[in-house]
Order: structure tokens, then sequence, then C-alpha cells
């Protein structure tokens, strides 16, 4: 076995998660008849429940772009796609040196990430105390 | 998290699935020889995305099976340093917690990253387990099993398979699989945020900066469907809404700055439009420091 190139590129939960809804990880409620085998389906069942569930290629490509107003690394663009950050506390992890870099542009960022990137299901029954933290 | 990586590789085609199309026999091997198999440096394989190229179909003299030199990529699971990921809880030790993500649990959080403040005490429900516990505040939070919790990643590790079982998988296959390939992946982590619910459907999410601990929120639901949001900057806790539901599908929305109550909204559910975005009312009336009153409709998205 040789390994050609380790990385040809990254992917985010949303693509991988795409890959195994094409071959039909979905739509099949007895697991067998799919062409995916029963560690694909873990994967699938762990990416179900994260914020990937219910992106949408265009949401991640515009997410891309909004970010490049804030000069933000690949990798931190690629941890905002996968988690989906709600609040300040959450972006001070994924960005390094934040208050250095985007200090009082943070609840613009927060803002932009929770528009483009839709919720996933079942925080949207804590929507109500979103309404509250957008109008503050 | 996951990574495309393109691999080429001799495959050897047994006999019996001559018969098969050549693409299908190919990826099935393929599937039985990586997935769910760790390779060293790359990380776990999770699926094969594409073959590239196919060559050969050599027959080797004294060998009824076929040999195709395979270009093919791989997902491979493999999250770099930093990265955050939320798992579920697997077991937790004197050593520390083992959280698990579903399709891989070998992430082991060692007791210097968990939050701290923290001790341990020995688990009620399992014998000889330990719970870990994290004091913030004057309140304890154990960690236990419903919670999500939330990590970074520190470290990755590739150490080998242990020599005595190559060797049984050597003797077991007849085909000639190099050991050597596959080894095992430790990740070692960091804790971030731990979710979980206490009792009378209250819950606290918890973060973690840098080891210093902030309350990211705390809800609760108090009774005749009230609900408390209170937040943490800082250490200082503000009540960032309280809800109440009143009679007849009415909220109000209250807001605290610096300790001080303000009414943020008063809204009442109308009759849905449909286009099936619920219609708003809300009115600002009540603030005692802006003193106007003005009734909007808006459709929530």
């Amino acid at each position: 076995m040789k390994i050609i190139k380790s990385c040809v590129g990254a992917l985010t939960n949303f693509e991988v998660l795409d890959l195994l809804r094409s071959r039909g990880a979905g739509k099949d409620p007895t697991r067998v008849i799919a062409s995916v085998s029963p560690s694909e389906f873990k994967v699938f069942d762990y990416l179900e429940q994260t914020a990937a569930c219910n992106q949408t290629r265009d949401a991640i490509t515009k997410l891309v772009d909004e970010c490049k107003k804030y000069d933000l690394a690949k990798a931190e663009i690629l941890n905002i796609a996968n988690i989906r950050p709600s609040s300040a506390v959450e972006v001070f992890t994924i960005i390094e040196e934040c208050d250095a870099r985007v200090e009082d542009r943070i609840d613009e960022l927060v803002e932009t990430f929770m528009q483009v990137l839709p919720p996933h299901p079942s925080s949207q029954a804590e929507s109500m105390g979103e309404i509250a933290e957008d109008n503050s | 998290m996951f990574l495309l990586s393109e691999i080429e590789h001799n495959l050897r085609l047994p006999p019996h699935l001559l018969s098969r199309p050549l693409n299908e026999a190919i990826k099935g091997e393929l599937d039985s020889l990586f997935l769910d198999k760790v390779i060293e440096n790359l990380g776990l394989c999770i699926s094969v995305y594409d073959i590239r190229s196919i060559d050969g179909g050599f027959i080797a003299p004294g060998d009824g099976a076929s040999s195709y030199k395979v270009r093919f990529r791989l997902v491979m699971f493999q999250p770099f340093e930093g990265e955050v990921i939320s798992g579920r809880l697997k077991e937790s030790n004197k050593d520390g917690l083992r959280l698990s993500l579903g399709f891989f649990d070998d992430i082991y959080v060692p007791v210097p990253l968990l939050p701290s403040p923290n001790h341990s005490e020995p688990d009620p429900e399992q014998k000889d387990g330990i719970r870990w516990i994290w004091e913030y505040e004057g309140e304890n939070y154990p960690i236990d099993g419903m919670d999500e919790i939330r990590f970074r990643v520190h470290k990755i590790r590739y150490p080998p398979i242990p020599l005595d079982e190559a060797r049984k998988s050597d003797q077991e296959d007849s085909e000639q699989k190099d050991p050597k390939i596959f080894s095992t992946m430790v990740i070692t982590v960091e804790v971030l945020a731990v979710g979980c619910v206490l009792q009378q459907g209250c819950f606290v999410f918890l973060y973690c900066v840098q080891r210093k601990v902030e309350v990211l929120a705390v809800g609760c639901v108090l009774q005749q469907g009230c609900f408390v949001f209170l937040y943490c900057v800082q250490r200082k806790v503000e009540v960032l809404a309280v809800g109440c539901v009143l009679q007849q599908g009415c909220f109000v929305f209250l807001y605290c700055v610096q300790r001080k109550v303000e009414v943020l909204v008063v809204g009442c559910v109308l009759q849905p439009e449909p286009a099936g975005a619920d219609c708003f009312s809300f009115s600002e009336n009540l603030c005692p420091y802006s003193g106007y009153d003005e009734t909007e409709c808006e459709s929530q998205q």
C-alpha cells in the first residue's frame, strides 16, 4: 500500500453526510438494503445529531464568503461550519486570539453564523431564548 | 474532522469474485480491507470515496487470483489539533474520562485536562466506578451518562497494534496482509463544555475557556410555563431573559441589564400567516427608560 497524497482536502461534516445520504443511508430503515456498511451507519447517526444535518451546499459557500471579511483561517471556518456557534463564548474557543482579531465585531460574527447556517432541529425549542438574545 | 486521502494499493482479487463486474468486486474488496481500520498518520477510514484508476489484472503463475494496482480515495476521520467536537461520555475512571462519538471510542480526557476545580467520588450506580464532579460557584455538577460534552483535541497518537495480535492475524489470513499498515488511534482532549440536565427540567451549559469556567446559559422551567435564561459573563450572572407564558398565547420577555430589569418585549401569538410564518406583535411600551408605545407586526424567521 502506498500513500499518494495524505490530504487531498478537508471535508466538512455536511459533505460526509451528503456522501452517505447519496448512497441511501437516510432512506433505508432496515439498514440492510443500502450499500452502506454498519460502521458507515454509525458515522451517519453521529452526523445526524450535529448541526450538519440540515445544512445545504449553498449555506456553506455563503458562510465561506461571509468569513472572508473577517480574515479567518481555513481550519476556523471548518470548525464554525461543523459546530454552528450560537454565542460569543463558543466563538472564543474556535478563533485563536479572538480579542486581538475580532473583539468588537464578535456579536456581528455570531449574528452572521446564526443567519447563514440553519439551526439544529432540537435547538429550536430553545429559540425563544434566541429571540431574546437577538433583540439584546 | 474528516479529510480525503489518495492511496495506491496492490489488490488481490480472489477467483470467486471474477464473475462480478470489476468495479463492484474491487470496491467490495477495498471495503473489507480498509473500512473501520486505522491507518497510521492518516486516521480512521470511514468510507471509500471513489476509485480513480484500476491497472493490471495479471494472474501470477501458481495463483488463481488476479492482482490489480488500484488508485482510490478514502474518507478518513482525523481531527486536527485544536478542533472542537462534541461527544458523549462512555466511561469514567480514576485516570479521567473516556468519550465516544458512536463510531470512534478512543477519546480520553486525562485528569489534568478536566474542567477544574473538580473532585471524584465513587460512582453510586456502578461498582468500582468513579464519577467526576465539577465544582463551580458553589454548585456541584456531576459529569455522567446523559451529558453531551464539547471538547477540543489536544493530541493524537498512533500506537501500533500489540505484536501478538498482529502475529495471530498473519496466521489466520491466507492473503498477504501487511499488519504494519494498520494501527490504533488515541485522541487526548480537553473538556470545553458540559451540558447537563438538572432536576425539574432545569439545564445548565457550562463552558470552560482556558480553565476559567463560565456558565454559558442556565435555563430552568419554572411552574406554569415560565422560564428563565441566565447568562454569565465573566462570572457575573445576569438574567438574560425571563419568559412567562401568560394566558391565551401571550408571552413576556424581560431583560436584565446590570441587574436592572427592563421589559424587552411583550409578544402575542396571532393567527398564523398562510405562508407558514407566525405573526407576532411586539409592543415596547413597558420600558421605563424609553417611554414610547409602539405596536408592530413582524413575521418570525
